[in-house]
Formats: structure tokens, sequence, C-alpha cells
């Protein structure tokens, strides 16, 4: 049983020594087309400068650029630039990298609608009071909200992005 | 715009916000609405639809990764059956259609619509008739079969016949 055993084995190892590899220049690589025909010239190939500036095109840019200088604002799509001069107000608010008003409207669990204006630089409850009193109008209670001194968010009850950002936009942020 | 992992990739022209559409844009979309596509043409502009297939489209969404694997870019496919009568309308702008009867088509537009057509530049016209892109080139300026070496900054385009065969376009 044993002598059976180990001549299988030397059987096995024989052919495993035996097997025919083919030799390694003729590989195909993986990335060619399955071709019918065998061909073992070399691939030629031009190196082209020329066809790059085609793909200068496609490729995306690194950052984010600077937004052109438009004549007259608001632009078509309502975007205002920010003011040249600093505003002379207790507080700043930072636009966020794609040069927009740092608000966002959210909605908590259960469909609560929540307003967020972040990046406040300064005297928050100055900004605080002055947006409370902007939603005030439009209502029927009492306007809620909350500052974060963390974070630099001031979080309103309600969807009031609209008018905030009006607001801002007139102050020159 | 719907990412490829949906079947219903690419974009669509939709004609929400058609009344105060003012740019001169020349876009290629996938599908378009008919005042959407008078919108774009009042204003100067002009659209065509062209079919990519899913591996294309990937591959335009993001060039970089495309062109980080090292393969030779791939022939874009046509159109499958269902699409070929869509892509073959000149009411649609498709791309496989005849420019002369795309012309016509935008003069029946603008009579449908009512507003004046505005003249197109050279560019605009010659890129009309003769398209931007080939049918079954995927990157505009770059041939199937060839691989882009975004280190070196250079393009390698292959010599041998049965490449430059195969990439036929």
């Amino acid at each position: 049983m044993k002598v059976h055993k180990l001549f299988q084995t030397y059987q096995v190892c024989r052919s495993l020594m035996s097997r025919q590899k083919p030799p390694l220049h003729q590989t195909t690589s993986s990335y060619l087309p399955q071709l019918r025909y065998n061909t073992t010239d070399q691939v030629r190939y031009t190196v082209s400068h020329e066809a790059y500036k085609h793909v200068e095109d496609i490729l995306p840019p690194s950052r984010i650029p600077q937004p052109p200088k438009h004549e007259v604002y608001p632009t078509p799509s309502g975007w205002v630039a920010p003011a040249d001069e600093v505003p002379d107000l207790p507080y700043f608010v930072k636009r966020t990298k794609y040069h927009l008003l740092p608000i966002i409207e959210k909605e908590k669990p259960k469909g609560q609608p929540v307003t967020v204006v972040y990046y406040i630089d300064g005297d928050i409850w100055a900004l605080e009071k002055e947006l409370k009193d902007l939603i005030r109008p439009s209502l029927e209670f009492d306007p809620a909200t909350r500052v974060h001194e963390v974070t630099q968010s001031i979080i309103l009850k309600g969807h009031h992005e609209n008018v905030i950002q009006e607001f801002l936009y007139e102050k020159g942020f | 715009m719907v990412g490829s992992e949906s079947n219903y990739y690419g974009v669509y022209l939709l004609e929400q916000g058609a009344n105060i559409f003012k740019a001169k844009l020349d876009m290629e979309v996938q599908i378009v609405d008919e005042l959407a596509l008078a919108a774009v043409e009042k204003a100067g502009g002009t659209v065509s639809t062209a079919f990519y297939d899913r591996r294309s489209f990937t591959a335009l969404c993001n060039p970089v990764e495309y062109f980080l694997m090292g393969k030779p870019i791939h022939k874009r496919l046509l159109p499958p059956q269902e699409l070929v009568t869509y892509y073959t309308d000149p009411k649609v702008r498709g791309y496989l259609s005849d420019p002369a009867k795309i012309w016509e088509s935008r003069n029946e537009l603008a009579q449908k619509y009512g507003y004046e057509l505005p003249e197109l530049s050279e560019e605009q016209k010659l890129r009309m008739l003769e398209g931007k892109k080939d049918p079954r080139q995927v990157f505009y300026g770059l041939p199937p079969g060839s691989i882009v070496n975004l280190a070196d900054e250079t393009v390698l385009i292959p010599e041998n016949n049965y490449f430059k065969k195969h990439a036929a376009m």
C-alpha cells in the first residue's frame, strides 16, 4: 500500500516537472484583444504629444476656479458676488469653497424643516437677533433659533433659505 | 443626469426653465425635450443627441480612472435596435441623422414655437454638418486603440496593420 502511494506521488511529480510551458517571449499580454492570428512582430507605435492636448481638455481641474467678473449682479442663476470691501458689522459670514452662501435647508427626523447658517465669525448673537427679526413676519409663532458657538452656526426652525440669502447678499457677504 | 449604475443612464435635457433660458451653448446629450431644444436654439446654441454605451459613458464620467487602467481606448458601440430610430431622427438632432434634414427641422421648430432663428457661427455650422465626434469614438481627438500615458503626458498610437484594422472607425 505504502509503496503504491509513493509510486503515485512520484508519477505526479514527474508529470509536473516535464509539463510543457510556453517560452516567456511568446506569452500574450492581458490587455491585447483576442487575436485569431498569431503574430510575433513587435508592436510599432508612435508617441504623440499633439494628441495629448485632447486629453488635457477632458481632465478635470484639481482646484475650484475663481468665478469670472460679471457686469451685472445677480447673474441669470441668481448668484451675487461677495463685496470687495469687508462689511462694517460685528459679525462676518464666510463663503463656502464653491463661492456660495453657507446656508443649508435640512429635514430633521419626523420631517421637521430646519435651516442652518454656518461659517459665522465674530458676534454670532448679533446675527441671530437680526435673523429672528427677519423671519418673524412670515411665522405664526415666535421664531425658534439655536446658536451653536463651537460649530459657529445658527439653526433656525423652518425653511428660510431664500429670505436669509437675500439678507446676506444685501449686507455684502 | 442619471449615473451609469441605472438602466436609464445619460443626460436628459428637460424643458423646466425654458422661459428664462438665455445662454448660448453647444451641447451633446442623450435625450432632449422639444421645448428644451427650441429654448437652446432660440438662444443661438446647438444641441445634438448621441448614444454612449455604459462602458463609454463611465469612461467619460471619469476619464482619469479610465486612462489609469492602461488599456487601449475601446470603440464606442452603436445604439441598440430599439434606439436606432431615435438617433436617426432629425427632429431630435440625432447624431446618425441626415445633416440636411436637421437644418429643415430647425426651421420647422422655429415656426412651430414662433421665434426667429439666430445666425450660427461658421464653427457651429461645420460641426452640424460633419459632427464633432465620430460615432465610434469615445473621446474627441483620441482614436480607439491608442493608450494615454498620463505620467509622460503623451498618447501612444499603434502603427501595426492589425491594430489599425481593429480600431478602424
